[in-house]
């Protein structure tokens, strides 16, 4: 049950004391990665790049723990409910590239599982608006990909796919940089 | 609390911001002008030797006696400064016309006049303190039971408040006993910093407990009882609204010391016309958003504190 479970240092990385609700875990990665972001008003001149993206990067791994331990905690939607009829692809379509079309895999993954955007949104408190560029890949409808990384992670945390950071590293391949 | 007819020692709050002009004198003024409406006797101190204005935003021309006249010995009861401000529970220790030679006083000199501060009788002290960051400033900073760093929303005023907040925890470790000693060694490590990859006050103990461990402890205690609490003055934006809870969380994340966020108070005309009439605004226009925020934000202290 236990295994993966953060240690002391990411709940303290995040602010938040262990066993805090899904919705303070997301509250708070939203406020740090705003306060550590480059070009913070909140972090001007505090420290060296280097150094804040050293920050940036403990604090999306602690993220990462601490969901994927509240996840093996929750009940997780189960995987494999009746297939829900579909827009555009029959139910015997198949699965999307995960490297080619990471926004269509998310929405297939999605829809298998039998959520919609708002059950998405109720769980990672993302609002589903964001969680719709997401899957259409919509940079301009986003906010900059510091936030865009820790999303992807909620998001493929909570459909079960594998290696969560590995996955949303490889979304924003190709992402335009903000400036 | 019967905190009006209580006897213990005033609790002293120091007002700094690490830059000029962001509204040190306003708040420390209007503070005061709300702490009195609790039934809390409260003394606001112009510390900002050199700079002295509080009198003028209370509408007092020529305040005597001054704190000139404590520190050049023609007063010895610091009491005797206190002058009323027409504001009933809330006096003035005006610092108008102090001359240059007192506007950097010796550390015990700094150490005397805090000892007659807590002398006052009175429940609070405000010190409102120049801008910089002079050891003039720290000291009194650093000092206090509670020390509030005013920060407006501007980077120069943010890299100040952190210029400042790192100068007062490198003075606060500078102070631990023995001094020389203790001197020695933090100069010896801060030469070698980049070398043993030291950023923070928290490396810097750290580095400490190396060779010295019971040095390390006193120096972590002493941190320990400097609370440093963010206000954040002159806000337009919404988004600006989040930026003193920003600053206190990188601050206890990156010192690795509890920072705290006392609160933010919107850029307000009325204030500005209060300033003219040199009238504090919590009296002249209660009802507006700047006297709204010092009411909260007291309100936040007074929790904060205990008093
Ligand atoms: N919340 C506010 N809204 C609008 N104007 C403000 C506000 N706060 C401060 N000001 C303006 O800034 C001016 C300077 O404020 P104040 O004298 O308190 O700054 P200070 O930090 O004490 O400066 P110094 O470092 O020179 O002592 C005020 O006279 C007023 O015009
Ligand atoms: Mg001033």
């Amino acid at each position: 049950m236990m295994t993966g479970s953060p240690d002391p240092g990411d709940w303290a990385l995040l602010g938040i004391e262990p066993g805090a609700s899904a919705d303070e875990i997301h509250c708070a990665f939203r406020k740090n990665i705003e306060t550590w972001k480059p070009g913070a008003l909140a972090t001007y001149n505090l420290m060296e790049p280097e150094e804040r993206q050293e920050r940036l990067a403990a604090i999306e791994t602690a993220y990462e723990h601490i969901l994927a331990s509240s996840q093996s905690t929750e009940a997780t939607v189960p995987a494999n409910l009746p297939t829900p009829v579909m827009h555009g692809a029959g139910p015997t379509a198949a699965a999307p590239d995960r490297e080619s079309a990471p926004g269509d895999y998310l929405r297939y993954l999605r829809q298998r599982q039998g959520m919609n955007l708002k059950d998405v949104e109720r769980r990672i408190k993302i609002n589903h608006v964001q969680l719709e560029a997401i899957e259409e890949g919509r940079p301009d409808l986003l906010p900059a990909p510091v936030f865009v990384r820790g999303f992807l992670i909620a998001y493929a945390q909570l459909l079960n796919i594998e290696d969560p950071s590995g996955f949303a590293k490889a979304y924003l391949k190709d992402w335009p940089q903000p400036g | 609390m019967e905190a009006g007819i209580s006897r213990s020692e005033p609790q002293v709050w120091a007002v700094g911001g690490g830059k000029g002009g962001v509204g040190k004198s306003v708040f420390t003024v209007n503070l005061g002008a709300v702490l009195v409406r609790r039934n809390l006797r409260v003394a606001i101190v112009d510390a900002d030797l050199g700079g002295a204005n509080l009198h003028t935003l209370i509408g007092l021309d020529s305040p005597r006696p001054t704190l000139a006249d404590f520190l050049e010995r023609r007063i010895t009861n610091l009491e005797d400064v206190l002058l009323p401000t027409g504001i009933r529970g809330l006096s003035l220790l005006s610092g108008a016309r102090a001359m240059v030679q007192a506007a950097n006083p010796k550390y015990a000199q700094k150490e005397k006049i805090l000892r007659h501060l807590c002398n006052l009788p009175v429940d609070v002290v405000l010190l409102d303190l120049g801008g910089g960051s002079a050891f003039n400033v720290l000291d009194f900073f650093i000092a206090a039971h509670l020390s509030i760093l005013v920060v407006v929303p501007e980077h120069t005023s943010v890299e100040n408040a952190y210029q400042f907040l790192k100068a007062a925890f490198y003075r606060k470790l500078q102070r631990v006993q023995p001094r020389a000693e203790v001197s020695r060694i933090l100069k010896d490590l801060m030469r070698r910093k980049t070398e043993l990859g030291i950023s923070t006050p928290g490396d810097l103990i750290s580095a400490v407990g190396n060779f010295a461990p019971e040095m390390a402890v006193k120096m972590a205690t002493a941190l320990k009882g400097f609370k440093p609490t963010i206000v954040v003055n002159r806000v337009q934006l919404p988004r600006e609204r989040d930026l003193a809870d920003e600053i206190a969380r990188a601050s206890t994340t990156y010192f690795g010391t509890p920072v705290s966020a006392a609160g933010w108070i919107d850029a307000d005309p009325l204030l500005v016309r209060s300033v003219q009439e040199r009238k504090p605004a919590v009296e002249r226009y209660p009802g507006g958003s700047f006297s709204k925020a010092m009411m909260r934000i007291a309100n936040t202290l007074v929790l904060t504190t205990g008093l």
